[in-house]
C-alpha cells in the first residue's frame, strides 16, 4: 500500500529510509490570493486559487535531504493595507538546491493565486510559470462589483490533478445584491445576483461533480461551506436592519488519504459576503476564507456602512506519495 | 507561522512561507522574516532591516471616492 506524507509547513524534508522512487510522486500546490476588503461601497474582487503542479520519479534517494517550500495564503485587504489582500506564496520542491527548481528533473514549482488590485479578480496562479511534467493553473477570484452596495465577489480554486482550477462568481451588480459563491475543483461559482435581496450565488461543483454550498438566504444568510473541494456559499443580502450575510468557507480537498490520518487535497474558493445597502444597520456581510489547500479568499460585501475586511486565501501544500521499500522493513528483523 | 522569504542582496521580498524561522533555513541566498499577526507583506515588497519593517514600492493608485446614494429617512 503506497505511503502519502502531507507537508504543510517547513523547509527541508529528509528521505525516509524506506524510499522507493520509481512509482512516485510529489504534488505541490501554491497558496491562494487574499479577498479585498470593500471600499466606498463597491464590492472588490477576489482573490486567486493556487496552482498544481506534480513530478514522478525524479530521482529521490533515501536519507537525501530535499527542500521544500510551502506557500503561505494571502492575507485579506484591510483599511490598513488600502483594503488589497496579498498573493499567495508559491510552493516548491528542489532535490539539488535550497532554492525554486527551474527544471522538471529537479522538483516541482506551483505558483500562488494573486489578489485583487481593485475590483479587478485576482488572478490564479499561472502553470506556465509553474515547474513539473503536469501542471495546472489555479481559478480566478470573481469580479468586484458594478455599483455600489454590491455583493461580495467568490474566491478561485485551487488547481487539481483534474485540470485547471474554476473561477469564483462575480460580485451581485446592484444595491443589497448577494454575494457570489466560490470556485470549486469541478466547477465555477454562481455569480452575485443582479436584483436586490436575494439568496447568496451557490458554489462551483466538488472535486467528484458533487454539488457546490448553497449561498446563505437573504435577509442576511450565511452560505454553506463547500466540501470535498466545492466553494462556499456567497452571503446572502440585506435588508434594514439586518447587514449581509458572511460567506461560507471554500471546501477542503479530500482526493488524497494520508498515512498518517486524514484527508487533503484542491481547495475550493470562499463565498463572497452579502451586499449591503444604505439604511441603519444594512452592513456589507463578511467573505470566506478559500479551502485547504490553496483555495482564494473572498471579497468583502459593500455598504455605505461597516465593511469587512477580505477573506484569506488558504495555505498551499507539498504532498508525496511513494511505494515503500518493503525489503527494508524486513532487513530490520 | 508566516515568513517572508527576503533576497540577501536585494532585500525585496521573494515568497512568503509557512515556516519557523527559529528552526527552519531559508532557501539559499535569503533570509526568513517572520511575519506578526495582521502584518502585511507581498512577492515585490521591500525589508528594511533596520526597522523591520516592509514597504511595497509600487503602491496602487488610490481610487476616486464614490458618492453613494442617500435614501430617504421619513420621521
Amino acid at each position: 500500500m503506497p505511503t502519502t506524507l502531507l507537508f504543510t509547513t517547513g523547509t527541508t524534508w529528509t528521505v525516509p529510509a524506506d524510499w522507493t522512487d520509481a512509482g512516485s510522486t510529489i504534488r505541490v500546490i501554491g497558496g491562494g490570493g487574499g479577498g479585498a476588503r470593500s471600499a466606498t461601497g463597491t464590492a472588490r474582487g477576489a482573490g486567486g486559487g493556487g496552482a498544481y503542479s506534480s513530478v514522478s520519479a525524479i530521482g529521490i534517494t533515501a536519507g537525501a535531504t530535499v527542500y521544500i517550500s510551502i506557500g503561505s495564503g494571502g492575507a485579506g485587504g484591510t483599511a490598513a493595507s488600502s483594503n488589497l489582500g496579498t498573493s499567495g506564496g508559491d510552493t516548491w520542491i528542489n532535490k539539488t538546491t535550497n532554492s525554486a527548481p527551474t527544471l522538471a528533473a529537479d522538483g516541482a514549482l506551483a505558483k500562488g493565486g494573486s489578489a485583487s488590485s481593485g475590483t479587478g479578480a485576482g488572478a490564479g496562479g499561472a502553470s506556465a510559470s509553474g515547474v513539473g511534467s503536469t501542471k495546472y493553473s489555479g481559478g480566478s477570484g470573481g469580479s468586484g462589483g458594478a455599483t455600489s452596495n454590491s455583493g461580495g465577489a467568490g474566491g478561485g480554486s485551487s488547481g487539481s490533478d483534474l485540470g485547471n482550477g474554476f473561477a469564483g462568481g462575480n460580485a451581485g451588480t446592484v444595491n443589497r445584491s448577494s454575494g457570489a459563491g466560490g470556485g470549486g475543483t469541478g466547477g465555477a461559482g454562481v455569480a452575485g445576483s443582479t436584483t436586490g435581496q436575494q439568496t447568496g450565488g451557490a458554489g462551483g461543483l466538488s472535486y467528484s461533480g458533487g454539488a457546490g454550498a448553497t449561498g446563505g438566504t437573504s435577509p442576511g444568510g450565511t452560505g454553506s461551506t463547500g466540501t470535498n473541494g466545492a466553494g462556499g456559499g456567497g452571503g446572502g443580502s440585506c435588508t434594514t436592519p439586518t447587514a449581509g450575510g458572511t460567506g461560507g468557507i471554500g471546501g477542503a480537498g479530500t482526493e488524497y488519504t494520508v498515512t498518517a490520518g486524514g484527508t487533503a487535497g484542491s481547495g475550493g474558493g470562499g463565498g463572497g459576503g452579502g451586499g449591503g445597502g444604505n439604511g441603519a444597520g444594512e452592513n456589507g456581510g463578511s467573505g470566506s476564507s478559500g479551502g485547504l489547500y490553496g483555495g482564494g479568499g473572498a471579497s468583502s460585501g459593500g455598504s455605505a456602512g461597516t465593511n469587512p475586511n477580505g477573506a484569506a486565501g488558504a495555505q498551499g501544500v507539498v504532498i508525496v506519495t511513494y511505494n515503500p521499500n518493503t525489503s527494508y522493513f524486513f532487513a530490520l528483523f | 507561522m508566516n515568513c517572508a522569504v527576503v533576497d540577501n542582496n536585494t532585500m525585496i521580498v521573494i515568497n512568503v512561507i509557512v515556516a519557523d524561522p527559529a528552526i527552519d533555513p531559508p532557501p539559499d541566498g535569503c533570509i526568513l522574516v517572520g511575519l506578526i499577526e495582521g502584518e502585511f507583506c507581498d512577492i515585490g515588497w521591500v525589508y528594511d532591516p533596520s526597522t523591520n519593517t516592509f514597504s511595497n514600492p509600487n503602491p496602487p493608485p488610490l481610487e476616486e471616492a464614490v458618492q453613494l446614494p442617500v435614501e430617504e429617512v421619513v420621521v
